[in-house]
């Protein structure tokens, strides 16, 4: 077992291209850290770097205390799960999850038990002898981690395993990996682009923009505290509304388009950075459970919009609506703008806010809504450079 | 008229109106003939140039066929296939054909395979080297077959030429005259040019195999060796199938580049059985024979071609 260290990390493929630019991540013995990001922002090359599929271009990554930057791939003692299990179709089950431990040259009788141990762990004892072809998805899925615990790897890899899944089997899966990973304790790294998978199976979570590292931090922290907008506006489904707004000279509201959001002492206590923009331009936001219905016993500023549209989710509503507070689209700031290129699928926000409330609420489309917000909820960025106002 | 009345009378002249039993049962035959109407021009040209020429030449091989006007084609039963079994000639022209399917196949596909997976797309300059290796085969048979035979002409001959240079005097061997020098120098043009054929296949069955696979196969701790073996190899089982079958169909029917460059010479000595074929039949005027032997022919070849079907079903290629 060991842990995997990536320091200032840069691929640079021959054409150019920077797919990962001076990465810095530390991933410990029994972790399992998750790699999230937009569809090009370098997540699998990191993978593939590790695994030694892909040279590095600079920097160092270890496994344990090893530097494996020059170590061939079948040197690494890793595992890997593919997106598209690469599950060898010649081969049953039993010689898929066996093959490395042959390579291994491991005596044929411990292939056969171990074989069967990881079998039983994932409840594939009865497809031993099918192949491939003859399985289904979910099945195909079960094999290929069978395939990567059985060898006892020191780093488990997996690259989007659940993304050929449909919705419920991969909610189903996503609890399997979990105690898979758990089980077996070693560090495993994980990519995808789902957020949902991130933030659940993630003890800590990277988030990865254009080859450049963004933040890693635990789920909750992520969610809570995002450092920048890009971040803000990736974690959280939906999304994070962001405002263009105006902070008054004596720190005590925020204008948002025509309306005004009080602001009291606490917020400037947690948020003390927020001096640095007394009477000047700051981009707010709000996450969709924080716009919530007014009530008596949860009193905040109104924040009020004119419904568009009403989804009904059984346990919640949300509500799309507008109003004249200018909005915020995470690609379109100027921290998110940079001097690097832009990501061919940038994160995606609504142009119109969303709230999550409760469903007793009666509200239709059409209606003009007052919003409670508690301003001790709102995040504060920095206009310029897209960076959270926390210090 | 206006434009809508015109459109409104169309539509009432395809008013669904009350059809007899006759014409409905008429309109079915029509539907079940159209198709076998349509295949007609297509079965009429197989039968004409493929079906009719194989039942006239198993036909033929039972008579002494001349192919001259008024001559008698005398009735001869099996004695035409029985000759084949006592004719030395065809002995040494079915060893021959054997010896060109065992030397020129393997190295075929070997050097293709190798070459497909040499030339992978992040070589530098694989496109001129796949386009170098592929031209041989759309060039024309009798016009290599000719310029092999001046490369290795006894006079003149550019391998003379090179071997002079090395032993530092004038060499004439007279390579087409000698059996085996002969036969060396078929089978070097064979494999010249049919190795772009497996090239091709091949290539296109490497390039299928999913990259993840041999990266799967890397990260389980398998060298290059073992990567071959046990995910490459296995992968394009159906292309190996398929080429071996086609390369050996078409070895055991060798003819142009024997024919042009030996003649089946000397003595019948590098004779092929598609060579001694054409000599019995349109120099020895034997249609009879002839025919009889490629019945026989057709017959292994048959056999070949099952063979074929069945493997590459088994590997659902």
């Amino acid at each position: 077992m060991a842990s995997i260290s990536i320091e200032s990390v840069t691929k640079v493929y021959p054409n150019g291209f920077e797919a990962v630019h001076g990465l810095d991540l530390q991933v410990d013995d029994g972790e399992l850290m998750v790699v999230v990001g937009p569809s090009g922002c370098g997540k699998t090359t990191v993978l593939r770097m590790i695994a030694g599929l892909e040279n590095i271009s600079s920097g160092v990554i270890r496994i344990g205390d090893q530097v494996v930057n020059d170590v061939p791939s079948r040197d690494r003692d890793i595992a890997m799960v593919f997106q598209s299990y690469a599950l060898y179709p010649q081969m049953n089950v039993a010689q898929n999850i066996g093959f490395a431990l042959k390579m291994k040259k491991v005596p044929k009788a411990e292939i056969a038990k171990r074989v069967k141990s990881a079998a039983n762990v994932l409840g594939i004892s009865d497809w031993l002898d099918r192949k491939p072809s003859q399985l289904s998805g979910g099945q195909r899925q079960r094999v290929a981690m069978g395939r990567a615990i059985v060898r006892e790897p020191n780093v488990f890899l997996m690259d989007e395993p659940l993304s050929n899944l449909d919705a419920k089997l991969r909610v189903q899966m996503r609890a399997e990996i979990a105690r898979v990973q758990k089980r077996i304790g070693v560090a495993a790294l994980y990519v995808t682009h789902d957020q949902t998978e991130a933030m659940t199976l993630g003890h800590r979570v990277a988030v990865l923009r254009s080859g450049v590292l963004q933040q890693c931090d635990a789920p909750q922290v992520l969610y809570d505290r995002p450092t920048n907008l890009f971040v803000a506006g990736f974690i959280g489904s939906p999304a994070m509304n962001l405002f263009e707004g105006s902070l008054n000279s004596e720190l005590t509201g925020v204008a948002l388009g025509s309306q005004h959001i009080g602001l009291s002492s606490d917020v400037v206590t947690l948020h003390p950075g927020l001096r640095r923009f007394a009477g000047q331009p700051i981009v707010v936001g709000v996450r969709p459970e924080d716009l919530r219905a007014p009530s008596d016993d949860r009193p905040g500023a109104a924040f009020v919009g004119e419904v568009e549209v009403v989804e009904a989710l059984g346990s919640e509503l949300l509500v799309h609506f507008t109003n004249d507070a200018p909005m915020v689209q995470a690609e379109d700031s100027n921290a998110t703008k940079g001097s690097r290129d832009q990501d061919e699928e940038s994160v995606e926000l609504s142009v119109d806010c969303v709230a999550r409330i409760e469903p007793r609420h009666e509200v239709r489309q059409g209606d003009t809504f007052k919003f409670s917000i508690d301003p001790i909820r709102l995040e504060f960025f920095d206009p310029t450079t897209g960076s959270a106002i926390w210090e | 008229m206006s434009k809508m009345d015109r459109l409104e009378q169309h539509s009432a002249s395809k008013a669904p109106v009350a059809v007899s039993g006759r014409s409905r049962r008429s309109l079915r035959a029509r539907r079940i003939a159209t198709p076998y109407l349509l295949l007609v021009p297509a079965l009429v040209i197989y039968g004409v140039f493929t079906i009719y020429p194989i039942y006239r030449q198993f036909d033929i091989s039972f008579y002494n066929w001349h192919i001259f006007p008024g001559v008698s084609d005398p009735f001869v039963g099996w004695s035409n296939y029985t000759a084949i079994f006592h004719d030395p000639v065809i002995r040494t022209a079915a060893f021959n054909s054997f010896l060109f399917i065992v030397i020129t196949v393997p190295i075929q596909m070997a050097i293709g395979l190798f070459a497909a997976a040499v030339l992978t797309d992040h070589m530098p300059g694989s496109m001129f080297w796949r386009a170098c290796i592929y031209i041989p085969v759309v060039t024309s048979w009798v016009v290599v077959s000719w310029v092999f035979s001046y490369i290795f002409a006894s006079q003149g001959g550019v391998m003379n030429g090179l071997a002079g240079l090395f032993v530092g005097h004038t060499v004439s061997v007279d390579w087409t005259a000698q059996t085996w020098t002969a036969n060396g120098v078929i089978w070097l043009l064979s494999i010249w040019k049919g190795v772009g054929w497996s090239f091709i296949i091949f290539l296109a069955a490497l390039d299928g195999i999913p990259r993840q696979l041999v990266e799967s196969a890397r990260i389980d701790g398998a060298n290059e060796f073992r990567v071959w073996r046990n995910v490459v190899l296995p992968s394009i089982r159906g292309a190996v199938t398929f080429v071996t079958v086609l390369l050996v169909i078409g070895a055991a029917q060798v003819f142009t580049q024997i024919f042009e460059i030996t003649k089946g010479g000397p003595y019948n000595s590098t004779q092929s059985l598609m060579t001694y074929m054409y000599q019995q039949a349109f120099s020895n005027f034997a249609f009879g024979y002839a025919a009889a032997l490629a019945s026989l022919l057709a017959v292994i070849l048959f056999g070949f071609s099952a063979a074929e079907i069945r493997i590459l079903r088994q590997h659902d290629v």
